[in-house]
C-alpha cells in the first residue's frame, strides 16, 4: 500500500535520503527509528507531499504522490506532530471538526464521530469548548490524534508524538496509543528516536542511518542478527542510556 | 470563528468617512491664498465679498507658495487668488522686461487667466533691521550693509531662491555677508526681534515692522521691482464674479493693508481682519461671532481630518494586506513589494506631497493628500502582514497543509486569523503615523487640523497652533484606545492568552 522506490531527497549538497526502497505492510504499526538527521521524518513528509522526491517514486494506495493528487491523498492520511500542531485560535471542537465541516459532512454525523473519538482517546467531552492553550500537553496530543482520525484515514503518521511529554504522562499515553492502534486496525507509521518505544509499538522496526535503510525487522531480529555493526552500536547506546 | 476580521474594521472606517463627507462638488468658486498673513486676509476679503453676492465660495487658506497656487489656478482647482505684479513677472512669466499691469494682462490672457485692477497698494520686498541696531551701526540704506559683512541674515525660502531675491540683490549691492540662513517668515520676525538674526527680508506692508520697532532699509539702487497687489482669476469665471473682484480695484491702500495685517496678527483671526475692510459696523457684528468661531472650527476640522485619515487608511488596509500576503512568500516578487513600500516610506512626507502635486491630474486637492497618506500608511501594514504570516510556527503551517486544505482556505481560516494580532499592530502604527502626517494636508489646501497649525506658525500665535495640535494629539491617543477595543474584537479568543488568564490555564492543567 505504501512504497518508496529508489527515493533520493537532497537539499543542495545535503542528501537527506539516498536511494531508499521500502514497502510498508498494510494494517500494521511500523516504527521508523535512527539518530537525528537520519531521514526518518523526511519519509513521512514525502507521503504528504510536504516535500517532493529529487529522484524515485513515492506511492500511496497504488498511486504516485504528486502535485496533482496531493490534496486528495492528504485527506486519506492522518498526521500528528510532536507539538500537536493544533490551531490556537480554534476550540478543540473546531480543530477536530475542521476538515469534516470543510468537506460538508452533516453536523449529525460529525457530532457522532466526535463522541466516538472522545471515547477512543479518553478525551473529556466537557473540554471540547476549550482552546489549545488551556490544555495540558497530553490532552493536546489526544486532540491532535482526534483531528487526524476525523476523516477515518487509511494511514496514520505520527512524528515523535510523545517526545515532548513528561515521563509519567508519556508512559500512560504509550499504553493507550497501543490499544488505540489495535482497535483501529490501520496502517500506522510512527517516528521515534527511542528504541524502547519502537520495540513497544512496532510490529516492524525500520532502522535508518544517514539517509539509508540499515535494517528492517522485528526488535528481536535486530537484536539477534544485526545486519551490520551500526545496528548493535545503536542498540547498545540506547541500552546504556536507559540504565543511566 | 470569525471569517473576515478586517471587514469589521473597514465598516468602522466607512462610518467615519460618511460622517465627514460634507463637501459637495457643486459650482463653488474656490479661492486660494498663499502662506502668509496678507494673502490670507485678501483671500478672506474676496470670500466675504462674493458670499455677500450669494456666490458659493470656498477659501483654501495658505496653500503654499507661488508655484503651487499658480499651478492650481491653471488646473482649475482654484478660480482666483491674490498675487503681486512683481511675482507674476519674475516667477510666472520669467520675463523681466515686461512692466505694467496692462503688459502682464496681455501676456496671461492667452493662458485663460485674467488680472484684476490693482488693489491699490505696492507690497514690495524690503530688507529690515531693528531700528536701534541700524542707528547704532549707522545703516540707513541697503548699500550701507556693505560695511558690515559680520551681520547675520535670515531669509525666507522663497526670497532666497527668487530671481529678484537674495543672490541678484547681493550682486547689485556687492554684499559679502557669509552667515545667511533660511527661516520661516513669521518665526524670522521673532528671531530678528530677539537678536538671533540682524537683517531679514520683509514685505513693506508687514504689520510686524511697526509692532517690533523695525526700520526698512532704503533701496538706494532701485533693485526691488514694483509689487502691485492684484487678483489673478480664470477668465471663464461668471462675469458677475469678475465684476465683483474688479470692484476692489484701488480700494485697499498701503495704510489700510498694514492696518488689516496688524489686526489679523493681533486677533489671530483673518476673517475679523477682512471684515474690518468692509467697515466698522460689520466688523463689530463679526466680533462676537468671531469669538465663537474660534472654537467652532475645531469639530469641523477634526471631521475633515478624520475624512483624510479614514479614506487613506481604508485604502491602505484593502491594498496593504493583499500586498503583505504576496510579500510573505519567498522570491523576487515578495522582496520587490516590501522593497517598494520601504522606499516610499523613506521619502520625506513634504517631498512626497510635492512630487504628487506636480502630477497634472492630481494637483492641489484632498485627493492628493489622501494618496500621499495612503502611500505612507502602506508599509507598516504590508510589513506586519508579511512578518505575521512568516512567523507562524512551521508545525502549524504544515499541519494545515497535511490536513488537505487548499491554499485559500488555509490563508483565510488559519494563517490570517493567527497573524491577526501582528497585522492589527501594523494597522495601528499606520493610523497613528497617518493622523500626524495628515496635518501636512493643509499645505495643499486639503484642510484638516493642520490648517490652524500652519496659520498659527504663520502668525507666530501659539494659541492657534494648539487649536490644531491638541486635537491632533488627542486623536492619536484616541486611536490607540480604539485599537485596544479592536484587538479584543478581532483577534481570535484562543490567541489572547493574557486575557484568558493564568488561573483558567492552571485549573485546566
Amino acid at each position: 500500500m505504501v512504497t518508496f522506490e529508489k527515493v533520493t531527497v537532497s537539499f543542495g549538497e545535503h542528501v537527506a535520503l539516498n536511494e531508499v526502497t521500502l514497502s510498508l505492510p498494510q494494517g500494521r504499526t511500523i516504527a521508523l527509528i535512527g539518530p537525528s538527521g537520519c531521514g526518518k521524518s523526511t519519509l513521512l513528509r514525502l507521503l504528504l507531499f510536504l516535500i517532493s522526491p529529487t529522484r524515485g517514486r513515492v506511492r500511496v494506495a497504488d498511486r504516485d504522490v504528486n502535485q496533482g493528487n496531493a490534496i486528495e491523498i492528504r485527506r486519506r492520511i492522518g498526521y500528528v506532530v510532536q507539538d500537536g500542531g493544533l490551531f490556537p485560535h480554534m476550540t478543540v471542537r473546531d480543530n477536530v471538526l475542521l476538515m469534516a465541516r470543510y468537506l460538508g459532512y452533516s453536523e449529525e454525523t460529525n457530532q457522532a464521530r466526535l463522541a466516538w473519538l472522545c471515547e477512543l482517546t479518553k478525551f473529556p467531552e466537557g473540554a471540547l469548548a476549550r482552546y489549545p492553550v488551556q490544555l495540558s500537553g497530553g490532552q493536546r496530543q489526544r486532540v491532535s490524534l482526534m483531528r487526524a482520525l476525523i476523516l477515518d484515514p487509511e494511514l496514520l503518521l505520527l512524528d515523535e508524538p510523545l517526545a515532548a511529554l513528561d515521563p509519567i504522562v508519556r508512559a500512560n499515553l504509550q499504553q493507550e496509543l497501543r490499544a488505540i492502534f489495535q482497535r483501529l486496525q490501520r496502517t500506522v507509521v510512527l517516528v521515534t528516536h527511542d528504541m524502547a518505544e519502537a520495540a513497544y509499538f512496532g510490529d516492524r522496526i525500520v532502522l535508518l542511518e544517514s539517509g539509508r535503510v540499515v535494517q528492517v525487522g522485528t526488535f528481536q531480529a535486530l537484536w539477534e542478527s544485526p545486519a551490520e555493526p551500526f545496528v548493535s552500536d545503536f542498540l547498545a547506546a540506547q541500552r546504556t542510556l536507559s540504565f543511566l | 470563528m470569525r471569517r473576515y476580521p478586517v471587514s469589521l474594521l473597514l465598516a468602522g472606517m466607512g462610518l467615519l468617512m460618511g460622517a465627514a463627507d460634507g463637501r459637495s462638488a457643486a459650482r463653488e468658486v474656490h479661492i486660494g491664498s498663499k502662506k502668509f498673513t496678507e494673502s490670507y486676509v485678501l483671500g478672506e476679503i474676496a470670500r466675504i465679498l462674493l458670499e455677500r453676492q450669494t456666490v458659493d465660495v470656498v477659501h483654501h487658506q495658505g496653500m503654499g507658495g507661488t508655484i503651487v497656487l499658480w499651478r492650481a489656478l491653471k488646473n482649475g482647482q482654484i478660480a482666483l487668488y491674490p498675487e503681486y505684479t512683481g511675482t507674476i513677472r519674475e516667477q510666472i512669466l520669467k520675463e523681466s522686461s515686461i512692466s505694467g499691469i496692462e503688459a502682464i494682462r496681455q501676456a496671461l490672457v492667452s493662458q485663460g487667466i485674467g488680472v484684476s485692477e490693482a488693489l491699490g497698494f505696492n507690497n514690495t520686498y524690503a530688507l529690515v533691521m531693528r531700528r536701534e541696531h541700524a542707528r547704532r551701526l549707522d545703516i540707513e540704506a541697503i548699500s550701507d550693509l556693505r560695511e558690515h559683512p559680520e551681520l547675520t541674515v535670515g531669509l525666507t525660502h522663497e526670497f532666497m531662491n527668487r530671481n529678484d531675491g537674495w543672490h541678484p540683490l547681493t550682486n547689485r549691492y556687492n554684499l559679502t555677508m557669509t552667515d545667511v540662513r533660511t527661516v520661516d517668515h513669521a518665526l524670522g520676525y521673532t528671531a530678528l526681534r530677539d537678536g538671533t538674526i540682524d537683517v531679514k527680508d520683509a514685505y513693506s506692508t508687514d504689520a510686524k515692522i511697526a509692532d517690533y520697532n523695525l526700520t526698512v532699509l532704503e533701496d538706494d539702487r532701485n533693485f526691488f521691482p514694483a509689487y502691485q497687489a492684484v487678483f489673478l482669476y480664470r477668465t471663464n469665471l461668471a462675469s458677475r464674479v469678475k465684476r465683483a473682484i474688479n470692484g476692489l480695484g484701488g480700494r485697499i491702500d498701503s495704510t489700510m493693508m498694514t492696518r488689516l495685517n496688524a489686526k489679523a496678527e493681533r486677533t489671530d483671526d483673518y476673517t475679523e481682519a477682512a471684515m474690518a475692510f468692509f467697515g466698522r459696523e460689520s466688523s463689530h457684528a463679526s466680533y462676537a461671532e468671531g469669538r465663537l468661531d474660534w472654537v467652532r472650527p475645531i469639530p469641523s476640522r477634526t471631521l475633515e481630518h478624520l475624512y483624510l485619515v479614514g479614506i487613506s487608511m481604508a485604502a491602505a488596509v484593502v491594498v496593504g494586506i493583499p500586498l503583505g500576503i504576496i510579500a510573505s512568500y519567498p522570491g523576487w516578487l515578495g522582496n520587490g513589494v516590501l522593497g517598494a513600500a520601504g522606499v516610499v516610506q523613506t521619502i520625506p512626507s513634504l517631498a512626497l506631497l510635492a512630487i504628487l502635486v506636480s502630477i497634472p491630474f492630481l494637483g492641489i486637492s484632498p485627493l492628493t493628500a489622501i494618496l500621499a497618506l495612503f502611500l505612507y500608511s502602506l508599509l507598516p501594514i504590508v510589513r506586519n502582514t508579511a512578518s505575521g504570516l512568516q512567523s507562524l510556527p512551521r508545525s502549524i503551517r504544515e499541519s494545515a497543509i497535511a490536513l488537505g486544505l487548499d491554499w485559500r482556505t488555509r490563508l483565510l481560516k488559519v494563517e490570517l486569523p493567527m497573524a491577526s494580532a501582528t497585522i492589527l499592530a501594523g494597522v495601528k502604527t499606520s493610523a497613528v503615523i497617518n493622523v500626524g502626517t495628515a496635518t501636512l494636508a493643509a499645505l495643499i489646501g486639503a484642510g484638516g487640523l493642520g490648517q490652524p497649525i500652519i496659520s498659527g506658525l504663520n502668525l507666530n500665535a501659539p494659541g492657534t497652533i494648539l487649536q490644531g495640535a491638541v486635537p491632533a494629539a488627542l486623536l492619536a491617543i484616541l486611536i490607540q484606545g480604539l485599537f485596544v477595543i479592536l484587538d479584543r474584537l478581532l483577534i481570535p479568543k484562543g490567541l489572547q492568552v493574557e486575557r484568558m488568564g493564568l488561573n483558567s490555564f492552571l485549573e485546566n492543567k
